[in-house]
């Protein structure tokens, strides 16, 4: 398994992960995905979701939480774009909590579809993946 | 003396603002820092975002594309101004406002109908005086904890909202662009409809799209608008402070200009005083010995 390619996992504000990895498996927004090294050059839509990393020479895979965005991926490179990221061992999982709770609350007051909804609802999905994520065995 | 008196007043007066203003100046230098490194670390993103609108753009008549793309035929104008929350940061604000004015004045001449959006406080307490009719939306105190998330949730979603409402045809954000902490420059930015650099050739060929192109286009270009108003919220955040912190330091070093000649002064009169008064004694000395 001598093959990677260059990852980047950039969000609006930095760059959250920027690396050699050999496999990535990602949320696509009609259903989830992986890419090997010399993988065919498209583009797609990201739904909030996980992310699973295999970096080469580490044994376990890395999990990074993800929201909407994009995946670009061309023959030795794929950029993932998305809003907000968060490696598992920076997520904390109280703020989690209180963030879903407090979008959950939000929502309930608010009309469906107006602009307020959607970015509360984003933020909703992407506590709860936040949870999953730092629920998960290391 | 009460003139020694006032002058001494005077000198503590200019000591304290050269204080104040010198604390100003240490305050907006930290926080230059602060917001050019968001500037820094915004980049990547923004170009990946460009670039992938560049290569899908390329594949797509514009006439054809989404909404966003198609160039405009109404004779709708509206101007984003970027301005600070506070003064006290130099020509920043004035800058802009005077661009705008201008902007507003030659487009209403040619025909168009302005409106404008203020983004932070010192431009619309300006605006509202003089083109009140004209401000549609005013957005305040983004800069304070800026974050992509906002700046869409705050500014652009009720631009895409508008424009899908037929409020306008083009959207022009108005800006400064930092250059260095010494210099700023005016930008203009037509976002609505998006300017795209297209690309010609697309590194490894051209890429396969899930869902279809259009579909990721009309995702992609709204998320373009809002990376270049996040763009400009984060330049013209950074302009302020640069902007501050040189106009503090010109206070500081005339405030120590002041003080030098108000000591010069207070010397003087000290002086001129002193002499009178012995001029008085020696006088009166005379005048006993004859």
């Amino acid at each position: 398994m001598a093959a990677t390619f260059q990852l980047d996992v950039v969000t609006p504000e930095r760059l959250v992960i920027s690396g050699k990895a050999s496999y990535v498996s990602a949320p696509g927004k009609d259903g989830r995905f992986g890419v090997l090294p010399g993988h065919t050059p498209f583009v797609s839509l990201l739904t909030a979701g996980e992310l699973t990393i295999t970096m080469p020479g580490e044994g376990a895979e890395q999990h990074v939480a993800l929201s909407s965005g994009y995946v670009e991926v061309t023959n030795d490179r794929v950029t993932v774009l998305v809003q907000r990221a968060l490696e598992k061992n920076q997520i904390n999982p109280e703020d989690a909590v209180r963030e879903e709770k407090e979008a959950t609350a939000r929502l309930a007051g608010l009309p469906q579809d107006g602009l307020e909804a959607v970015t509360w609802s984003k933020r909703r999905d992407f506590a709860k993946i936040c949870q999953q994520i730092a629920q998960l065995p290391n | 003396m009460a003139n020694l008196k006032s002058l001494r007043n005077r000198i503590r007066s200019v000591k304290n603002t050269r204080q104040i203003t010198k604390a100003m100046k240490m305050v907006s230098a930290a926080k230059l820092r602060r917001s050019q490194e968001r500037a820094q670390s915004a980049r990547p993103y923004s170009q990946h975002i460009r670039r992938m609108i560049g290569a899908l753009a390329a594949q797509i008549d514009p006439q054809f594309g989404p909404a966003l793309m198609v160039p405009a035929t109404g004779r709708r104008v509206e101007l984003v101004m970027f301005t600070a929350d506070r003064g006290l940061c130099g020509s920043f604000n004035s800058a802009v406002i005077r661009a705008v004015r201008s902007k507003v004045a030659s487009l209403e001449e040619s025909g168009h109908t302005v409106t404008v959006t203020c983004v932070g406080r010192k431009g619309h307490d300006v605006l509202k005086r003089q083109l009140k009719s004209r401000v549609r939306r005013v957005h305040t105190g983004l800069t304070k904890n800026l974050t992509f998330e906002r700046a869409d949730a705050v500014v652009t979603s009720h631009l895409l909202a508008d424009f899908a409402n037929g409020e306008f045809d083009v959207c022009i954000l108005v800006y400064n662009t930092f250059k260095s902490a010494l210099s700023i420059e005016l930008t203009w930015k037509q976002v609505i409809p998006m300017t795209v650099d297209t690309l010609e050739e697309v590194r490894g060929g051209a890429p396969e799209y899930e869902p279809e192109e259009s579909d990721v286009l009309a995702e992609l270009l709204p998320h373009g608008v809002s990376v270049q108003v996040f763009h400009a919220l984060v330049e013209s955040d950074a302009s302020e402070q640069g902007a501050r912190m040189t106009a503090m330091d010109n206070a500081v070093r005339n405030a120590g200009d002041m003080i030098r000649k108000l000591g010069i002064k207070y010397n003087r009169t000290r002086q001129a005083a002193i002499t009178t008064e012995l001029m008085e004694i020696i006088g009166g000395a005379e005048s006993l010995k004859g």
